[in-house]
């Protein structure tokens, strides 16, 4: 029987909706309803060791606006067990290292024999948060892993590197970053997203995780946006229209300029 | 006031005579066919308008307005010379200015351009029918010269009296003015033919007789065709040298952009094939040739490119017409950094030019309100009564149109989409040669459930019982259609076979023609999704009339295949707008497709078809490798028979069931999404 934490997002849809807010220089937390895509695959890896393991629970952790139980809710239709949010509004502008503070009190609560990350933040993009959350917990990580498989008190796992592949074995409690993976995903039927709707969502508040508001958001951060800006305007393009001799006055243009 | 932080250059205002409009985005003059069929202004047309100066459009020119009987193209213009639209259109231009923006009317004789048919006496230069006519015109003499002159001054004088702020001259893609200019409609020897001093008499006699009309210091400007594209007629450097004559006379404010004429309709109105902002060399000349300030015309629709225009100086003013009609909000949302939330113009001309030119009010194909404002504007939704919780099935254009508008009004939503991706055929349909503009339909959409929070599933294939077990208070089937093949087909190893409890209880129908079980026949969707055909001939039936058969004839076509399309109709693709219509025809003659019009499909081989010539009612058989027949589809429609017979026919059950869209009946996309739209509105 294992204890599998996984941390996951919720990110907003569809990509070239999401925007930066003007006074932080950080995403907009507008909704968060959807699974990050590599985290619906480290849930699928989960719940694959879980049945492997012959019994076990799946725990899934996040971090974000209310709008995130939509998020976690997809984890659960899946098959996770167990889901906790930590919604707070002094949470909002939150960095690496503010959220890695969060996420490692609740894994400190829940316990879990493995925790799973996906590979980044499809909407951030950071990549990093694992490392944080582990050193914060003071348990050994395996980053970049793409098979894992458990072997008694450990995890055996295969690591893509520059130049092949690295197996190496962690003992439990350990956390683990995925850089893919091979399980197939199961997606949910409609009876599965009936089920979990009875499934529980724990949402707390910093207050029940015992960290003061200045330790997060942007006082508890420290990386700083300086500026966000436009990349400049550039000037006209020349634009040949098709009048049977573009292609020869394209060609005279290149040559012109070395180009060809 | 500082900068605009989105998008500067069209936030900025600008001064037009002694007009200041607050920002750079103008909503060009069309004809919209809302003018009652007397030429008052209707009240559906004040609500057009209004509802773009809502939007926060700076500038509104409310087009295409006749100054007398003989210049009307429509009997839906407006009739700019009775005093009686004075009252009637005050109310229009007080509302418009309320909300901050300003108003011109653009006035034109139509000339030798009619939709009317047969149409009213027309007017030309030369008596000779515009090519795209059968109608030849009646030859001006002195005196018709100076009523056309007189006219445009007293309706000049009935705009100034209704409370618009400017007067636009139509020397454009159509009307009388235009055809003066043309070397190739104006034949005349007397003092307005011959040189282009004396082809452009006439609009300076009007332009002159305008501007003693209106009020002192009133902006006047010209829409100015600067290229026919005609055969014959006179190209760009004729264009530049009627701006400098017209800019010499000092009538003249702005120009306004345009080019084409009747004779060549992709131009004037230009369809998705033609590339977005296709016509900047056009703007761009004018403007290095001119000091007067320039609206740019020419499917401009993206806000980066509108502001790069001006940014560059290619232009001062973005003028916009069927983006507006799209979504009346786009000023708003761009310069509020909501430019993700625009509904885009796909320049389809399905719904606005395609409507209009049958003298119908205008139409947007994803735009339910475009011409009926009043009735379906997104800004009169009601919230809902009591929140209810709505499960969608189904997430083509249909399903996610009940989802948006639900939302909107406040209901829990959830929407279950078999496929990994929303949007349907409408996915398929992009994949079409010059459609890919079709699929910002769908991701409109899909944006705007996403921002509402409509719950989306993907991969989920619902069933009735679970559908039930939810206990949602509605349930909207929008299962879609499929291609109306036999059971058994190959088509269904993608698409399982749907219908079949409609057609065992005599409420579906599959087309008899012999042989459509054949593996030689292929669906459009089957094409679409990349089926390979066996190489050589074929053949696609065309019983549709509109994309689906001739976009999949043109895709086949661009894979390598020697198409040829049949119809029973007198043409194929007979229900294509026109512009879209003369490019689609253009490209079959490049593409060697063989267009086959009152040809009927009577039986279908592994090698060969048999035709029927319904001209000489002749059978033959001809070799063809493969078949792509294209019937009206069939709804998937099993899910809500299946949830009719668990909840019980009566509605007592609580549980409201509506099939919509395609899974109630397959048709275009503009009639299920304004369905849709008018059934979420109730819910």
């Amino acid at each position: 029987v294992i204890k599998i934490g996984v941390c996951v997002k919720g990110i907003s849809l569809p990509p070239q909706a999401r925007r930066l807010e003007p006074q932080t220089g950080r995403l907009d937390p507008a909704v968060r309803g959807e699974l990050n895509e590599p985290d619906v695959y480290t849930v699928q890896a989960a719940l694959d060791l879980k049945d492997s393991a012959e019994g076990g629970t799946v725990d899934l952790v996040t971090m974000g606006p209310g709008s995130a139980v939509d998020a976690l809710r997809r984890g659960l239709a899946m098959g996770a067990d167990h889901a906790t949010l930590v919604a707070d509004d002094a949470l909002r502008g939150s960095d690496l290292l503010a959220t890695s503070q969060v996420l490692a009190a609740v894994l400190r609560i829940r316990a879990p024999d493995l925790t799973l990350f996906g590979w980044e933040a499809s909407d951030s993009n950071g990549g990093m948060l694992w490392a944080s959350v582990a050193e914060n917990l003071g348990l050994p990580v395996v980053s970049r892993v793409w098979q894992l498989e458990l072997s008694g008190p450990a995890v055996r796992a295969t690591r893509q590197m520059e130049y092949g592949f690295d197996v190496v074995e962690a003992s439990m409690p350990c956390v683990v970053a995925l850089a893919g993976t091979t399980s197939a995903l199961r997606h949910p039927s409609l009876r599965d997203i009936i089920a979990s709707k009875q499934k529980k969502i724990e949402v707390l508040a910093l207050s029940a995780l015992g960290i003061p508001t200045d330790a997060v958001g942007l006082s508890g951060s420290r990386t700083t946006v300086l500026a966000v800006s436009r990349p400049a305007a550039r000037p006209s393009a020349t634009v040949l229209q098709d009048d049977d001799q573009a292609a020869d006055r394209l060609v005279t243009y290149l040559i012109e300029r070395g180009l060809a | 006031m500082s900068a605009n932080p989105h998008f500067p250059h069209l936030a900025s205002p600008m001064t037009l005579g002694n007009v200041t409009v607050r920002n750079r985005l103008v909503f060009q003059p069309h004809f919209t066919a809302l003018p009652t069929a007397n030429g008052m202004p209707s009240p559906e047309l004040c609500a057009y308008h209004v509802e773009r100066a809502l939007g926060g459009a700076g500038l509104i020119v409310d087009g295409n307005m006749a100054v007398m009987q003989e210049g009307t193209e429509s009997r839906h213009v407006l009739a700019a010379w009775d005093p009686r639209v004075v009252p009637l259109y005050a109310p229009m231009t007080e509302q418009i200015h309320r909300h901050g923006a300003k108003v011109f009317g653009q006035l034109t004789h139509a000339g030798h351009d009619s939709l009317e048919r047969p149409p009213h006496l027309l007017w030309g230069p030369t008596q000779m029918a515009e090519p795209s006519s059968n109608f030849a015109t009646k030859a001006m003499d002195e005196r018709d010269i100076r009523r056309a002159t007189d006219a445009f001054a007293t309706a000049a004088t009935n705009l100034m009296e209704a409370g618009f702020d400017g007067v636009e001259i139509k020397l454009g893609h159509d009307g009388l003015l235009r055809s003066f200019a043309s070397p190739v409609f104006n034949r005349r020897t007397d003092a307005y033919g011959g040189s282009l001093e004396n082809r452009m008499r006439l609009s300076v006699e009007v332009l002159r007789a305008v501007r003693d009309a209106v009020r002192p210091g009133a902006p006047v400007g010209v829409r100015l065709c600067l290229h026919e594209y005609t055969p014959g007629g006179y190209g760009l450097d004729h264009g530049l040298r009627m701006a400098e004559h017209l800019e010499a006379t000092g009538l003249v404010d702005y120009f306004n952009c345009d080019a084409g004429s009747f004779s060549s309709f992709w131009a004037q109105i230009p369809p998705a094939a033609i590339p977005q902002g296709r016509f900047r060399e056009l703007n761009q000349e004018l403007k290095a040739v001119s000091d007067l300030p320039v609206i740019a015309f020419g499917r401009i629709k993206r806000p980066d490119l509108a502001e790069h225009m001006i940014a560059v100086g290619e232009a001062d003013l973005i003028g916009m017409a069927r983006q507006l009609i799209a979504d009346p909000e786009t000023p708003n949302k761009l310069l509020e950094g909501r430019a993700v939330e625009i509904r885009p113009c796909i320049a389809c001309n399905d719904g606005c030019l395609y409507q209009v030119m049958q003298e119908k009010p205008v139409r947007c194909v994803h735009n339910p309100a475009a011409g009926q404002e009043a009735v379906f504007s997104e800004r009169l939704l009601r919230p809902a009564e009591r929140v209810k919780d709505v499960v969608v099935v189904g997430g083509g254009p249909a399903g996610m149109k009940v989802a948006e508008i639900s939302a909107q009004r406040g209901h829990r939503v959830s929407l279950f989409e078999r496929e990994d991706q929303l949007g349907g055929q409408a996915r398929l349909a992009a994949r079409q040669p010059w459609h890919d503009e079709f699929a910002e339909i769908t991701a409109y959409l899909e944006a705007a459930i996403r921002r509402l929070g409509v719950e989306v599933w993907l991969n989920v294939l619902a069933d009735a019982t679970s559908l039930v077990e939810m206990g949602p208070h509605i349930i909207i089937i929008a299962t879609g259609s499929q291609p109306n093949l036999p059971a058994g087909h190959a088509q269904e190893a993608a698409d399982a076979d749907a219908g079949t409890i409609a057609r065992e209880r005599g409420l579906g129908f599959v087309h008899d023609v012999a042989g459509l079980e054949l593996d030689n026949v292929f669906s459009s969707d089957q094409v679409l999704r990349g089926a390979q055909l066996p190489a050589g001939r074929v053949l696609v039936i065309d019983a549709n009339g509109h994309w689906e058969a001739a976009g999949t004839a043109e895709f086949l076509a661009d894979a390598g295949h020697s198409v040829d399309i049949a119809t029973r109709r007198h043409t194929v693709a007979s229900d294509m707008e026109g512009a879209n219509f003369e490019l689609f025809a253009e490209r079959c003659r490049e593409k060697k497709i063989q267009l086959r019009p009152l040809t009927d499909v009577i039986a279908i081989e592994r090698d060969r078809v048999a035709l029927l010539d319904l001209l000489t009612a002749a059978r033959h058989w001809e070799p063809y490798d493969a078949v792509v027949p294209v019937y009206p589809r069939r709804s998937r429609d099993d899910i809500y028979f299946e949830l009719r017979d668990v909840l019980g026919s009566d509605d007592d059950t609580g549980v409201y069931v509506e099939r919509v869209g395609d899974a109630a009946a397959p048709r275009l996309i503009q009639s299920n999404l304004v369905e849709a739209h008018r059934i979420a509105a109730m819910l």
